[in-house]
């Protein structure tokens, strides 16, 4: 799969969020960077959607948040409704290296407990 | 000089004294009184410089209609608009005084006889008129004159006055509209339901409207006044990272933002601002407005939850009947077994019985025989044939006797398969007598077990307990298949062993099943019980067994059942089962 074109179709190339993607035996692994305002959001919802329609199934898909400082709701959104199809799908969405800042609005909708989370080292 | 002559100069040089006095004196009243009072002591003071018994001011338009009368009165009076031509039926309107004839001041003074009308000033398509009226005989020449010169001097200051009074009711006018349009937008912004606010550059509050107030839980806007609006976020670090996106672009649309409010608690809103800029581009101010969306956000978490709540759910439901199909299969094949087991028995029933009769058979034969040879001389019998007959007896006798052993064995197969599989008693608990379900189990799986492991059975004395035979039959078998073929593969050194206890304690009986197999690492250890679970190579399990034995256990018979394991030492599945069996069971 290429990532790199992936990538460029969902988000713009200047637009506030910036895309990485991995790929090991276990899954593939997104890296964010930037805040996720309400276009990111949905332009992060409609990609995982699409990784999570083409991966096989019993392997994980990572979301590292490490560089991510501004969650708004639009994008717990996006993550939760990656989360409920990637489950359906036999998928294991995880989360890592959450912010304090983006893990207090998580706890603050009440969705931390939903989602695992996962070291860098996993 | 001739005295006409002279009394003519001097009737003028008096004339010209009064209209300048009159002149100074209007101008006084004129500029010390700007209300319509003036005009009423203007006209006043004409008509007494020129002896009038009645002066009157009207305002007329081009079409020689009266507007407002002013005249002695204190108050200005409004005409229907007749036409003065008609009531005073002037000789011509073209000149700067009009003598007038018989006339009145419409709705007002009496009947004069004499008139003089001059226009005082014009502006637009009105203009003012004085009337001045004599009881008596006529307007002299002089008068006329008089009254000319005099609007000629008043003229200019009439003029100047009017304008002014335009400008000044021009000013009011406009003062109002601005204070109306000042309140109005000043209404827009107070009244605003959602909040609106400016800060300076330095995010320090400015201006804020009263639901500003309200969305923050503060008694009022005095308390917002002049502190940073960082100080009203949940996280006042967040307010650098909106500065600097604000300072890039100029504005920011739809920003999240968390607020929290006096009480502590917090509020989701959604914010739109701009910046105010210098020519040189330096921020002057910052406006903008909030939303509290914490209806839409907490009605979007909800349904999010309910959402993930109901995928956990269906996928729980999917586990749940993968696991009743196996279940249902097991069922289905044990009453397969039974039928089988069952067929089988009638015909070893007979083939038992016809074994035994031929035993018989053959011993009477062997009784004649040996009759035959000892009565008959020994020298008519062949000795050879007298061997052979001797073998083909003790032969036979060790082919019945394998086959009682034949017969046993599988008579003891097929009671152990009815046993086992106790379709008899599907869905009731009965008395169960655990050891004995061991032993039939055993025999069942024996196939599995006899070239990987020796048995070892500790079967104490426990009482019967109240229980589904078939399903813990299922249990135990279960986990001796799994036992024999953890050992199986890799192939190890020596048999491996299979150790069964059962023993009482108290009111629960405790079986434990025992194999010196290579053990469960502790990473799956408390995986084994998980549906689908399995170490095995797909298509060699289902990975249910044992969460169908869960199941079974823990659920339909109150009881336990946990595993202790040591990689290279081997595993201990343990099971405590009621002997009263589950708390809501029918006995039978």
């Amino acid at each position: 799969m290429d990532y790199s074109e992936t990538v460029d179709k969902f988000f713009e190339k200047d637009s506030r969020m910036r895309v990485s993607l991995m790929e090991d035996v276990s899954g593939i692994i997104i890296r964010l960077n930037g805040s996720l305002d309400m276009q990111s959001s949905s332009a992060l919802q409609e990609m995982l959607m699409y990784i999570i329609d083409s991966m096989a199934g019993h392997k994980r898909l990572v979301v590292d948040l490490h560089d991510v400082n501004y969650i708004p709701s639009t994008g717990v959104g996006a993550l939760t409704i990656a989360l409920m199809t990637a489950r359906k799908r036999d998928i294991k969405l995880q989360l890592s290296q959450i912010q304090p800042k983006v893990r207090s609005i998580f706890e603050l909708l009440g969705f931390m407990s939903f989602f695992e989370e996962v070291s860098d080292d996993a | 000089m001739p005295d006409a002559i002279q009394n003519t100069i001097q009737l003028q040089s008096d004339a010209h004294i009064v209209i300048l006095t009159l002149t100074v004196e209007l101008c006084k009243i004129f500029a010390q009184d700007e209300s319509e009072k003036a005009i009423i002591a203007a006209i006043n003071a004409i008509g007494h410089a020129f002896h009038a018994t009645e002066a009157a001011l009207f305002y007329i338009n081009s079409e020689k209609s009266y507007r407002v009368c002013i005249s002695g009165t204190e108050y200005p009076i409004t005409l229907s608009e007749k036409r003065w031509i008609e009531c005073a039926r002037p000789k011509s309107t073209e000149t700067l005084v009009t003598k007038l004839g018989s006339w009145s001041i419409p709705g007002i003074g009496k009947k004069l006889p004499a008139w003089l009308c001059v226009c005082l000033y014009t502006s637009g398509s009105e203009s003012g008129y004085v009337f001045i009226g004599r009881e008596a005989g006529e307007w002299s020449d002089n008068d006329v004159a008089s009254l000319a010169s005099l609007k000629m001097a008043i003229e200019p200051v009439v003029k100047i006055r009017h304008e002014r009074a335009i400008e000044e009711w021009n000013r009011k006018n406009t003062e109002k509209l601005l204070a109306k349009n000042e309140t109005r937008l000043r209404n827009i912004f107070e009244d605003s339901r959602d909040m609106f606010y400016s800060t300076n550059a330095s995010d320090i509050i400015t201006g804020i409207n009263l639901a500003g107030a309200t969305i923050l839980g503060c008694p009022s806007k005095q308390d917002l006044l002049g502190k940073p609006f960082s100080t009203f976020l949940l996280n006042p670090a967040d307010r650098v990272q909106f500065l600097e996106r604000i300072a890039a672009d100029g504005y920011i649309d739809d920003y999240e933002v968390i607020f929290k409010k006096h009480d502590g608690l917090s509020i989701f809103c959604l914010e739109t601002a701009h910046t105010v800029k210098e020519s040189d581009g330096t921020i002057i101010e910052i406006q903008g407005s909030v939303k509290d969306i914490s209806n839409r956000i907490e009605n979007e978490r909800k349904l999010w939850k309910m959402n993930l709540e109901i995928a956990e759910a269906n996928i729980n439901l999917q586990k749940t009947h993968s696991i009743m199909i196996q279940h249902e299969k097991l069922a289905s094949i044990g009453q397969l077994a039974a039928g089988i087991a069952h067929e089988i028995n009638n015909p070893i029933g007979f083939l038992k019985s016809n074994s035994q009769t031929l035993e018989k058979y053959f011993g009477k034969l062997e009784k004649y025989w040996s009759e035959c040879s000892t009565s008959r001389a020994s020298s008519d019998l062949d000795s050879d044939m007298i061997q052979r007959m001797e073998k083909i007896f003790i032969e036979a006798k060790i082919i019945f006797a394998e086959g009682h052993d034949g017969f046993e064995r599988i008579i003891n197969i097929v009671s152990s398969l009815k046993n086992f599989s106790r379709v008899d008693s599907q869905d009731i608990m009965n008395s169960f007598d655990l050891n004995a379900g061991i032993e039939s189990t055993l025999v069942v799986a024996w196939n599995e077990i006899k070239y990987v492991s020796e048995v070892r059975k500790n079967l104490g004395d426990i009482p019967p307990i109240v229980a589904h035979g078939g399903e813990l039959n299922q249990v135990i078998l279960n986990i001796v298949v799994n036992a024999a073929q953890a050992m199986e593969n890799p192939p190890r050194e020596g048999t491996g062993l299979i150790e069964i206890t059962t023993r009482l304690e108290g009111d629960h009986v405790l079986l434990t099943i025992h194999d010196n197999g290579p053990g469960i690492p502790k990473k799956i250890l408390n995986k084994i019980f998980d549906p689908f679970f399995t170490t095995k190579e797909p298509g060699k399990g289902t990975g249910l067994g044992l969460s169908i034995s869960y199941d079974i256990i823990v659920n339909k018979h109150d009881g336990s059942i946990w595993v202790e394991s040591e990689p290279g030492t081997g595993t201990t599945f343990f099971i405590s089962l009621p002997v009263s069996g589950p708390h809501k069971v029918e006995k039978t």
